[in-house]
């Protein structure tokens, strides 16, 4: 190690921290940083590699595919890692560390740093955590900085909102608008949209984006135990084919359930039918 | 299943064929190539040579395969079959090298076997498919003994994917490439890394598709509960068929501990005479660079947990019988799964067993021969459990529960975490700033002409090249992070370049004409299928 923790500014012991996955880290003083730094290192070596590669590059490991889903038992803090800055491109934003045999130094092009959007996009990374990610750079944002001036970036407390549908919830986030992109930590079995915004000098929330609906899948087995069978035949496969352009691409499980009421209506024939009862379980 | 005995189980084997498309005409030899060479004379030739001896010999057996998209484009590709027969002839040499090299050593057996193994490869490859392996699977299919599925058209990870067109288009253009090789519509689809999100199957059924397959949980957490878990296919919202991965099964082959690939008499696979050999003499196998690689000739055994050198010589034979034995072990745990799952259930378990393709034969050398022992024992030493393809399964059982699956993937963790964490999340807003351009440009020219379309079906093609996940697979592994940086990167740019272009009204012809040649996946292509 070049430098000594102490004689670093804070920016870069931020950067270590990222590499550490501190917690809480951009809240964290410089003296914090460095305190939790060392802590972290005494801990565990966290880059240490497997001890060697299961196999060849381009084939899958079998290893990693786990045979049994351990249950997650460590809880995801809400604030889990942020990587890029907006300033840069999120490709330029981690410099990959220079290997032993660079045979193919070439890493393409640079990417642009935006695409003069606001948008706040959403995705599922599993039952309890979403990954977001913004970009303020389009005629909102503009328009934004004209009525409350460029100081609004800096100094306005900026918030994800984070609203859970299924519940009919919501909670907020501090989160610094350069950051550019966050894990969440959500409920399972829940609709999830998030928006980004701040609260103006009068309190109130002034959003910028609003995100997708995701849902998160369930953590666990349904407690639903009423069954539903269905007898698919080729040509009610066709009906359905047809029927199915414009109507099921909203909702899924709707569609299937307007047939399956018109097939109670209709009396259809034993050949092609929906039929519903209940669990004798 | 015309047999009259009623069996109490089926048995779904299932391999999962993938690479991505990596064809770099502009390089001379390019190393990533290499994937695709060692995928051919490792596992897919090996493969079609165990279908070729069952058949001879007329043993009934059925199989599935996916054989993805690009996987497929590459198989027919002239300049990389080219290629692979240049490959193939330098290690055939080096085989007849080694087998006098070795004469009267502990290793004089191994050298005989990869000579002949060699062979019978450049055999199978030159003389009997006249180089068009995939014409030689799709015989198979015609044969009705091995069922093949697609998968979506560059191995996109479609729950990550921001809008039903772009989900759509995976799932077309997959569609397309799958009746252009195989001469029929495909029935079943191998979703990429097992990843499914409800409203997937949405895209699905549009195309047609009759079935695909989940991880475990994805059948299990399904809603409301599936009655018979994982042991018999299940109907989505959308009426598309869903069979779930039985994981018993999995375990005994996939498992680097239990599984049967590290057994101690097997090859193994990172003792190589690519390092073993002293450098002037497997020099000229090696690329250009000249770093010392695995050439693919192995001559020690797995042996157990010792370092490297202290591995001992590898006995053809002995690897032989030891696929037999745990062949039979394989066959004998199904079958008492079988007996015991009907007796619990009331009807015979559908038992679905889905592994990548190139474990068996690349990872695993003695997997083809273990399937092919696996094979004959299920058909003639026993009547409980029998192979089925789940198309065949699906005509003779047409009443299935209906559930919406739980989102799930066959990765780590169950979801969607090696696809979408900090070492990949960033490529993330760029995919999905293509897709929106896409449509974009598809609802913008519904009906060009001439460069432009040129220009919009190299767009798309330039979209799904990008979105393959194995770039972002590979972030998160840490090998070979490059090239996946780089693929990412260059699709990406090539698809902003040609939207402006095509946005500015003025598309450069030798540009394009460059592109076209560089990613030339998906000649049929029709940027059509990204209008909503």
């Amino acid at each position: 190690m070049a430098k000594n923790l102490t004689e670093m500014t804070r920016k870069e012991l931020y950067k270590l921290a990222c590499k550490a996955m501190i917690d809480r880290r951009s809240r964290l003083s410089k003296e914090e940083l460095i305190a939790d730094l060392r802590k972290q290192k005494r801990r565990k070596p966290k880059t240490a590699k497997p001890p060697k590669p299961r196999r060849a590059a381009a084939f899958r490991a079998p290893a990693p595919k786990p045979m049994k889903r351990r249950k997650r038992t460590r809880k995801l803090t809400p604030r889990v890692r942020a990587t890029s800055k907006i300033a840069a491109p999120p490709a330029q934003a981690a410099p990959p560390p220079p290997t032993a045999q660079p045979r193919y130094v070439d890493r393409g092009p640079d990417l642009p740093a935006h695409y003069g959007r606001d948008i706040v996009v959403a995705l599922v990374r599993d039952p309890n955590c979403v990954f977001v990610y913004w970009e303020l750079a389009g005629p909102r944002t503009a328009e934004v900085r004209v009525q409350y001036g460029e100081r609004v970036f800096r100094e306005a407390r900026w918030t994800l909102r984070l609203r859970n549908v299924t519940a009919g919830t919501q909670e907020e986030l501090a989160v610094q608008p350069e950051v550019g992109n966050w894990y969440l930590a959500v409920p399972d079995d829940s609709e999830i949209e998030i928006e980004i915004g701040f609260r103006s000098p009068a309190g109130e929330f002034v959003c910028l984006a609003k995100s997708n609906r995701v849902s998160t899948p369930p953590a666990g087995v349904s407690s639903l135990t009423d069954e539903k069978w269905m007898i698919v035949e080729e040509e009610f496969r066709k009906l359905l084919a047809m029927a199915q352009l414009g109507a099921a691409r909203s909702s899924p499980g709707a569609f299937v359930h307007r047939l399956a009421v018109a097939a109670d209506l209709r009396g259809v024939s034993s050949r092609s039918f929906i039929s519903r009862r209940s669990s004798d379980r | 299943m015309a047999d009259q005995h009623q069996p109490q189980g089926y048995l779904a084997l299932l391999l999962h064929a993938h690479l991505p498309y990596v064809r770099h005409p502009e390089h001379e030899d390019f190393l990533e190539e290499d994937w695709f060479f060692e995928g051919m004379s490792e596992t897919y030739i090996p493969l079609l040579q165990v279908f070729e001896r069952l058949s001879a010999e007329a043993v009934p057996f059925r199989i599935t395969m996916s054989i993805t998209p690009p996987l497929a484009e590459m198989m027919a590709d002239d300049l990389l079959c080219r290629r692979y027969l240049r490959r193939l002839e330098s290690l055939l040499e080096l085989g007849e090298r080694e087998a006098v090299e070795k004469r009267g050593t502990a290793f004089e057996k191994t050298a005989l076997m990869y000579r002949d193994f060699f062979r019978s490869v450049r055999e199978t490859f030159v003389d009997r498919c006249r180089m068009k392996i995939l014409s030689a699977f799709r015989r198979f299919q015609d044969e009705g003994v091995l069922e093949i599925v697609t998968c979506p058209a560059t191995h996109g990870f479609l729950p990550l994917m921001l809008t039903p067109n772009a989900v759509r288009a995976q799932v077309a253009v997959a569609c397309a490439n799958y009746r252009k090789h195989f001469g029929r519509d495909p029935r079943g689809i191998w979703l990429s890394e097992c990843a499914y999100a409800p409203g997937v199957d949405v895209a699905l059924a549009r195309e047609g598709i009759r079935y695909f397959f989940l991880d475990a949980h994805g059948v299990l957490l399904g809603r409301p509960r599936p009655r018979y878990g994982v042991y018999a296919p299940v109907y989505t919202p959308n009426a598309v068929a869903a069979f779930g991965r039985d994981m018993e099964s999995s375990k005994q082959v996939w498992s680097s501990e239990e599984g049967y690939p590290g057994d101690g008499a097997y090859r193994e696979f990172y003792r190589d005479l690519g390092y073993d050999a002293p450098y002037d003499y497997v020099r000229k196998y090696m690329h250009p660079d000249g770093i010392r690689r695995n050439i693919g000739f192995k001559y020690h055994r797995i042996t157990g947990r010792v370092p490297l050198h202290e591995k001992t010589p590898y006995d053809p034979d002995a690897a032989r019988e030891t696929a037999a034995l745990h062949a039979g072990n394989f066959m004998f745990n199904r079958r008492h799964q079988a007996r015991y799952l009907a007796s619990l259930l009331g009807q015979p378990p559908f038992i679905l067993a889905p592994y990548d393709a190139e474990l068996f034969g690349h990872w695993w050398f003695e997997g083809p021969r273990f399937l092919d022992y696996l094979i004959r024992k299920l058909a003639f030493d026993q009547r409980d459990v029998v192979l089925v393809a789940p198309g065949e399964y699906l005509d003779d059982h047409r009443r299935l529960q209906v559930i919406e699956p739980s989102a799930s993937t066959w990765g780590d963790k169950g979801y969607n975490e090696v696809w979408l964490n900090g070492a990949n999340d960033w490529i993330y807003r760029h995919l999905h700033a293509c897709e929106q351009r896409m449509v974009e440009l598809a609802e913008r020219f519904p009906n060009a002409q001439g460069i432009f379309r040129r220009a919009l079906n190299q767009a798309a093609r330039e979209i799904l090249l990008a979105q393959s996940s194995d770039w972002a697979f590979i972030l998160t592994t840490g090998t070979a992070t490059s090239y996946a940086q780089k693929r990412t990167r260059d699709h990406v740019s090539r698809f902003h370049e040609l939207y402006g272009q095509l946005l500015s009204g003025r598309v450069d012809d030798r540009r394009l004409a460059d592109i076209e040649a560089q990613d030339a996946i998906f000649p049929e292509i029709d940027y059509g299928v990204y209008r909503s």
